[in-house]
């Protein structure tokens, strides 16, 4: 029941996808608002906030990228699919994983370059990977905004091809990734 | 602990008939705060730099032979709440990693009201421009107006962090910083 099987996703898998499902559409608000709120003493805090929340993120996306090779997923379900559909899912997971590890690492060399001390909430501080430098946190902090966008259209693409699946091939795909 | 202030113009109107007689100082760090202050969200931050090292020579007859020279430590500065401490020491402001000091070093200085202008030349992340600093000399209360071996000295003047390059995160900081220097200074004989 935990590891995926032949037809079936298996429990770890399903809940890596749908956690961090959940979890990436929070930081992509959660970043769009630090973007935009004036800063202050009341809300600095929340930029802490997002880098912990972001470092736990990586951590998820390792885990889940190592049970992927520890326990394969299902063979993807070809019937009434073309071809280029079956290349562009391919090249969107492969896209979907670089990202979800893209993002927190930009993130974390950006904030490292910035020279500002990164508190796992107030437990230690997490070592900065990056020497101080205005043009790499300004370099790196443009491919974190690019990686976050970029995410949103790869997710936006997978949710569309696998509600196509759902609902007009109405093969097993997403009930396969359901509890 | 109440001060007096020391008259140096005062003292320098005497001086016409006495000789100079420069007097060495040092710091006493323990006792010293070269403090800064800077608007953020509205209200009034203050930061430090703790660690500092310099030569000070003063000649309270003839103000105009007095010298300073300090060498402050920038990868000690504070910038008042942990956020700003590393903005403060990051590569947008003091670049801390490349400009590990500033410098201070006197070129003149004259007696004004009851204290001094000491003009110089400052050195932040490269880049030396002039700066004066307004400065008071006081003496600790209940000591002799005579005192002049534990003495405390008092400096400040305004700086705008763009003539120095370190204007990073101009959007959220103020420009102009207000420097206050409260010094415990002792005489070296």
């Amino acid at each position: 029941m935990l590891r995926n099987s032949f037809e079936k996703y298996g429990l770890v898998a399903k809940i890596f996808h749908w956690v961090l499902a959940l979890y990436l559409v929070g930081m992509f608000i959660f970043g769009k608002y630090l973007a935009s709120m004036t800063i202050g003493f009341s809300n600095l805090h929340l930029f802490n906030w997002h880098k912990a929340f972001g470092l736990i993120a990586l951590t998820l996306i390792s885990l889940r990228l190592a049970w992927r090779f520890i326990s394969p997923p299902p063979p993807t379900l070809t019937e009434g699919s073309r071809a280029w559909e079956l290349k562009l899912a391919h090249f969107t997971h492969v896209a979907l994983y670089g990202l979800m590890l893209g993002l927190p690492l930009t993130g974390w060399i950006a904030s490292s370059a910035a020279g500002i001390d990164i508190s796992l909430f107030g437990f230690f501080n997490v070592p900065l990977i990056a020497p101080p430098s205005e043009r790499t946190e300004e370099l790196f902090f443009d491919f974190h905004r690019l990686l976050g966008v970029l995410l949103a259209l790869f997710v936006a693409l997978h949710v569309a091809g696998a509600l196509k699946r759902h609902f007009v091939l109405r093969d097993m795909t997403l009930r396969r990734m359901w509890f | 602990m109440g001060k007096f202030l020391l008259s140096l113009s005062l003292l320098f109107a005497f001086a016409a008939s006495a000789a100079a007689v420069p007097m060495n100082y040092a710091f006493d760090h323990s006792d010293s705060d070269v403090g800064f202050t800077y608007e953020f969200d509205g209200q009034e931050i203050r930061g430090k730099f703790p660690d500092f090292s310099g030569e000070l020579v003063i000649d309270f007859q003839k103000v105009l032979n007095s010298t300073v020279k300090v060498t402050i430590n920038t990868t000690t500065a504070q910038g008042g709440f942990v956020f700003a401490t590393g903005a403060l020491r990051g590569p947008k402001v003091l670049a801390v990693d490349q400009y590990p000091e500033m410098h201070f070093v006197s070129r003149s200085a004259r007696p004004e009201g009851n204290g001094a202008i000491v003009s110089g030349e400052l050195t932040v992340r490269g880049v030396t421009r002039p700066v004066e600093l307004a400065v008071t000399v006081l003496r600790d209360e209940g000591t002799d107006p005579s005192e002049r071996d534990n003495l405390i000295l008092r400096a400040t003047t305004s700086l705008k962090r763009s003539d120095f390059n370190a204007d990073g995160y101009s959007d959220l900081v103020s420009d102009t910083l207000n420097i206050d220097i409260r010094a415990r200074i002792r005489r070296v004989k």
